[in-house]
């Protein structure tokens, strides 16, 4: 894109907001009732949470393992399937989530005995942006003012499943591995320069999208 | 009103219509059958310079407008838009690769409306761009662009916003010579790559249209690039005549001026056209829109009777002065 500097957020937004909504409506009825699917396995992540004595083994990994499957689910059923259909850069944003959903998998893979748990005040905060991304976010139509057939859900639209990722992620990344403290705070700071990166940077996008939409 | 005689009210030496243009007989019936009060009076049509081949003077965009995707209570809202727009005398219609779903929405808008008139194709004067680079992949995209539109050829192939002009234009200039599209431009839009414009305007006679941004209130093309293409027989689209709508909100909370009356205008949007097309060198403006109430109303504009110089410099004035 030429002079790509004088360019605006508003010049490079292809379509309205009632397009916008229209997809979401549109995507929810057609692939309705894979939202059960998500909301249950976002809850589970919750519930997992909040257990006590230490946290549920290997709920970390497992949680994260499902949350990839979400990543790689709204890579291909929202963003190369139907987001495709109004911005001809949705396949490379779909790679990306994909690319996300990689990553998600492989820290599942390196903490197989990994626990969730919620002591500090970072992992308090990773829970409250978790019930937000799978429970309260498509509660955001009615209060928009939109109808709820275009609410946002975890697991099928991109803006709760990044939310709700950011949550698990500081809810499960310093979960305590058998290392020593020492390597688990570099892993942990290498894992976050792997994972975080892209869920924050579509939570950016997606903040300066919805205020741009007309 | 003081100062409004008849002459100010009709423009000036410069601005002379060439043809009106009456819609087609077929759409004259149709008009006149609609449940709408869609006038019928003829548009104002200019000729494209080069060529002499007259077009109305409001077109119609599809900038975000007709980008729907696959949703088909939306398509068939555009193909409303599209069948109004035919109807009221309209004939440019302008696209690009860009704008995500809009060419094909155009292209099933134009297969229905031809459907529904027993084949018959409508008038549409199809402009459209190419957006890619390198030069090399122009080809393809334009006849992809084709396929989406599904037309036989373009009339207009535009150069959009200068992206990879230099491969761009020859590529489309040899395409008007053997007959694959009819006019040949360049684009830009708010303000960007002006001198550029300036200058393939300067050296190159082989553009027919330029498009720029250009109204009431976003007028920095009047100094140069109006005045150039004037000289140089080059027609002139003017696209963002509303800035996307932003001008229009910012107007609608203020009454109009009282010249509006005595151009016959009911609304905001009326006025800027009007404005826009009196303006010597340009050929048709190209609001884009998704509702058929606003295709009407902008359709009005291309009809008498419209400002001279002098009203012209009054309306920039007091619209500056609310805006």
């Amino acid at each position: 894109m030429d002079a790509w500097w004088t360019y605006r957020p508003s010049d490079v937004v292809l379509y309205s907001a009632e397009t916008w909504w229209r997809l979401v409506a549109n995507a929810n009825a057609e692939l309705w009732p894979a939202h059960l699917v998500a909301v249950a396995v976002g809850v589970a992540a919750i519930v997992a949470s909040l257990a006590g004595r230490g946290g549920v083994r290997r709920a970390a990994p497992l949680a994260v393992a499902a949350f990839a499957l979400a990543w790689l689910f709204v890579a291909w059923r929202f963003f190369v399937e139907r987001f495709s259909t109004i911005n001809w850069a949705a396949p490379a944003i779909g790679a990306v989530f994909a690319v996300e959903a990689v990553l998600l998998a492989a820290w599942a893979l390196a903490h197989r005995d990994a626990r969730l748990r919620v002591r500090s005040g970072g992992e308090r905060a990773g829970l409250v942006l978790l019930v937000l991304g799978v429970v309260a976010y498509p509660v955001l139509a009615l209060a928009e003012g939109r109808s709820w057939r275009s609410a946002e859900a975890f697991g099928i639209a991109p803006d709760p499943t990044a939310l709700a990722t950011v949550g698990l992620l500081l809810v499960a990344l310093d979960a305590p591995d058998g290392r020593d403290a020492r390597a688990r705070r570099w892993a942990a700071i290498g894992w976050r320069a792997l994972l975080w990166p892209i869920p924050l940077a579509w939570l950016a996008a997606a903040v300066t999208l919805r205020l741009t939409m007309r | 009103m003081p100062g409004l005689t008849r002459r100010a009210l009709i423009a000036g030496a410069p601005f002379v219509p060439i043809a009106v243009a009456a819609p087609t007989a077929a759409a004259a019936v149709a008009a006149a059958r609609s449940s709408s009060a869609a006038p019928t009076a003829p548009l104002l049509a200019k000729p494209l310079p080069k060529t002499g081949e007259p077009l109305p003077v409001v077109g119609l965009g599809s900038w975000i407008t007709f980008n729907v995707g696959t949703d088909a209570a939306a398509r068939a809202g555009c193909a409303a838009v599209l069948k109004a727009f035919f109807e009221g005398g309209g004939r440019v219609v302008d696209s690009s690769p860009m704008y995500g779903s809009s060419q094909a929405v155009i292209g099933e808008a134009l297969a229905r409306i031809a459907a529904a008139n027993g084949g018959r194709q409508p008038p549409v004067y199809a402009a459209d761009k190419v957006w890619i680079s390198p030069g090399a992949r122009g080809p393809t995209q334009i006849e992809q662009s084709r396929a989406a539109w599904r037309i036989g050829r373009f009339d207009l192939l535009q150069v959009h916003n200068l992206l990879a002009w230099e491969e761009h234009l020859p590529q489309l200039l040899a395409m008007k010579s053997d007959g694959r599209v009819r006019h040949v431009g360049i684009t830009t839009s708010e303000g960007r790559r002006h001198r550029e414009i300036e200058r393939l305007l300067d050296r190159e006679p082989g553009i027919d249209v330029v498009q720029v941004s250009y109204n009431i209130v976003d007028r920095d093309v009047e100094q140069r690039i109006l005045p150039l293409a004037a000289e140089r027989k080059v027609g002139v689209l003017a696209n963002r005549p509303f800035r996307q709508g932003d001008l229009l909100r910012e107007l609608q909370q203020r009454p109009l001026p009282g010249w509006a009356a005595e151009l016959g205008c009911t609304s905001w949007a009326e006025a800027i056209l009007k404005f826009i097309v009196s303006h010597p060198a340009v050929t048709c403006a190209i609001p884009a829109t998704t509702r058929v109430d606003h295709v009407r109303q902008n359709l009005r504009a291309a009809r008498p009777p419209w400002p001279d110089e002098t009203l012209r410099r009054r309306m920039a004035a007091d619209v500056a002065r609310l805006v």
